[in-house]
């Protein structure tokens, strides 16, 4: 980063662009897909559910049952709404800190890296939320969970919040020295 | 009508031209300086620096000199050929003048530079002889690059130390507003090769002297004959009426032939030494080598941005002949960067709302037990009777309250960082009054702080019980940033009406 910088905001490069644009994308249609298909979806997991008795801790006993059942849908239904939600958030995210970067960060390798850790990180990681969804009929709560950290939250996650450090760090120290 | 293009017409603009020399040459009559026979003429060749810098000890002529048909081997330590210098000269401020020798001595400065010539009685015997010619030259460190010469140590010139004979700006007009007012700015470096014209026809010359009259005579390939004359008139000390510069056909220039070469000038001493006329006519490959080189490693920066643009209308932005290369805008787009100041408060608090959101996933176990010792130690504050039940469900809802405000930092930030960044940039692009920008930065950097006050609510919740918590983060936190955001969003939007209708008015 140098002194130079640009009046007006560099726009970030395509794919950047795109995948913060199809993210908002995924995000409305999952949330329209909530409402719209709630019954079938609920239905869905419950059946799923049903099938795996071990998994969920489902006794034979309907009272008992249904009270885990139930439980166990809320969490699902819990995960595809905080897809709708992150995924809506992430890609603003992605359009304001990939703006940014492209156009206060000067040196080219930081500013590749950050763009991608950004894009990558932001785009992946609401993704997380659905997989978690998925993953609770057949897996559990907690398991799924497990799962939907190490393959998606922790790397793609960790990638966002690196870059955005990262980033702030760079503004930062810009700030000092221009002080 | 005799329009443009007519034969008839009176104007020579856009009116044929006819070719009157096509016969002549096509039918093989042309006459160039290759085909200028002169009685008892000599033939040269050149031995050429095979070092880009060198100090040359010396030139061993010997072996050249004893090959039958040879008539004379000059170097650049001939007394005759030493005190004559090639000077180009210039007026503009700060140019560094320097020497150029006939033949280099005792320095080479450049891979092809004439270092001896051969005189013999045809073209064959003179190449042979130059062959001959032993040259012990000591190299020197050598400059290659037009960027990294600057200020290096491989001096070529010692009037020039820093390897720079010129030095020049050239501006017009406000490029600085202009690319802040561009939509796009791009910024490369660019490296051209090296490059140089090949005419068909090499350099070449035949010079005589008439020592009867005092008079010399150079025939020679050039674009610039009264530019030669002037400057052999110069070095030589001879009147301009003693020399006559006669151009035959030329093969071609491409701009190489519209200079005076030390070769032209050792040909005219040659001739004036020997008494007879000499001629040279280069070889392609010494041509190729030696010839002028243009923009060699030549590194351009500039920064191209698109002209101000009509609304909604695709064009082309600026092009750079140079580059070949043009930008093309879709559509003007000029979102102005807020101060660095308000996009870092914005970048921060996302930073900060990702992170607060890994947090509550990584150590929810270590948050509760933080929580619960410390509605523990402040009982009174939460109500707790003593009771386990009771006192059970007071903690567990005190520690809801706690991870509730974390979750709304979380989600605060996450959807206010980006509004501050979107927020400052319309009013950076859409608000033409400086100070009413500067409080809406203000306005907006105050307001994306608002999400801390959940973070202090999550934090006084626990000290203070739930009640005292809300009323401590909507009292000093809540309330105030977060009205700080609405009165700047509703201020941007009237100031923006007010500067459409004044732009309206203008």
């Amino acid at each position: 980063m140098t002194g130079g910088a640009p009046e007006v905001w560099r726009v970030p490069p395509l794919p950047a662009l795109l995948a913060a644009i199809l993210l908002i994308a995924c995000a409305e249609v999952g949330g329209a897909s909530m409402v719209k298909f709630k019954l079938e979806l609920t239905r869905w997991a419950r059946s799923v559910m049903l099938a795996r008795p071990a998994v969920h801790g489902l006794v034979g006993v309907r009272d008992v049952d249904e009270q885990a059942i139930d439980e166990t849908l809320v969490k699902f239904d819990a995960a595809l709404r905080l897809f709708h939600l992150h995924a809506e958030g992430m890609g603003l995210v992605i359009i304001a800190t990939t703006m940014t970067a492209a156009t206060l960060v000067r040196s080219d390798g930081a500013r590749r890296a950050l763009i991608a850790l950004l894009t990558v990180g932001g785009a992946g990681y609401p993704f997380g939320y659905l997989l978690w969804s998925a993953l609770i009929p057949y897996y559990g709560i907690q398991t799924g969970k497990t799962l939907a950290e190490w393959l998606v939250w922790i790397p793609f996650g960790g990638a966002t919040i690196v870059a955005a450090w990262w980033l702030a760090a760079l503004l930062g120290a810009r700030l000092v020295r221009r002080a | 009508m005799a329009g443009a293009g007519d034969p008839r017409s009176s104007s020579v603009f856009g009116a044929r031209v006819r070719r009157k020399e096509d016969a002549r040459l096509l039918s093989g009559h042309g006459r160039y300086v290759s085909d200028v026979e002169l009685p008892r003429m000599l033939h040269v060749a050149f031995v050429r620096s095979v070092h880009a810098h060198a100090r040359i000890r010396r030139v061993d002529a010997a072996a050249a000199a004893a090959l039958s048909g040879v008539v004379s081997v000059v170097a650049g330590d001939d007394p005759e050929f030493a005190r004559h210098r090639l000077r180009a000269c210039s007026a503009l401020p700060g140019y560094v003048e320097t020497e150029q020798p006939i033949l280099a001595w005792p320095t080479a400065r450049y891979c092809g530079e004439a270092v001896a010539a051969v005189a013999a009685v045809d073209r064959y015997v003179a190449e042979d002889g130059a062959v001959l010619v032993g040259v012990d030259a000591e190299p020197l460190p050598a400059a290659v690059d037009a960027l990294e010469a600057r200020g290096s140590g491989a001096t070529v010139h010692d009037g020039a130390p820093g390897n720079v004979l010129l030095s020049r700006r050239f501006e017009h007009g406000d490029v600085d507003g202009a690319l802040s007012d561009s939509a796009v700015v791009i910024e490369r470096a660019f490296r051209t090769n090296r490059q140089t014209a090949a005419p068909l026809e090499g350099r070449g010359g035949v010079a005589e002297w008439n020592a009867a009259e005092d008079k010399l005579t150079l025939w020679s390939g050039t674009q610039v004959p009264h530019l030669a004359r002037h400057g052999l008139a110069e070095i030589l000390g001879l009147p301009q009426n003693r020399i006559r510069i006669v151009a035959p056909d030329v093969g071609g220039a491409v701009g190489v032939k519209g200079v005076l070469y030390p070769e032209d000038v050792a040909l005219c001493l040659l001739a004036m030494r020997l008494g007879r006329a000499v001629k040279w006519v280069e070889q392609r490959r010494a041509g190729a080598v030696r010839l002028r080189a243009e923009r060699p490693a030549v590194v351009w920066r500039p920064r191209v941005g698109p002209v101000r643009l009509r609304p909604g209308r695709d064009a082309a932005v600026a092009s750079l002949t140079l580059l070949r290369r043009v930008e093309y805008a879709r559509r003007e787009l000029r979102m102005r960067r807020p101060p660095l100041a308000v996009v870092f408060v914005g970048l921060l608090i996302i930073a900060l709302g990702e992170t607060a959101g890994a947090v509550m996933s990584q150590l929810r176990p270590q948050i509760v037990r933080y929580a619960q010792s410390r509605v523990a130690a402040n009982a009174q504050a939460h109500g707790l009777a003593g009771s386990a039940e009771y006192d059970s469900e007071i903690t567990a809802r005190a520690v809801y309250s706690a991870e509730a405000g974390l979750s709304f930092f979380h989600t605060h930030a996450q959807g206010l960082g980006p509004l501050v960044i979107f927020a400052s940039t319309v009013a950076a692009t859409a608000v033409p009054w400086r100070r009413a920008r500067g409080a809406l930065y203000a306005l907006f950097a105050l307001g994306a702080l608002f999400p801390l006050g959940y973070l202090a609510y999550a934090l006084a919740a626990l000290e203070w019980g739930r009640d005292a918590g809300i009323e401590a983060a909507e009292s000093y936190i809540l309330t105030p940033l977060g009205s700080a955001a609405i009165v700047g969003l509703v201020a941007l939007g009237a100031l923006m009406v007010m500067g459409a209708r004044r732009g309206r008015a203008a």
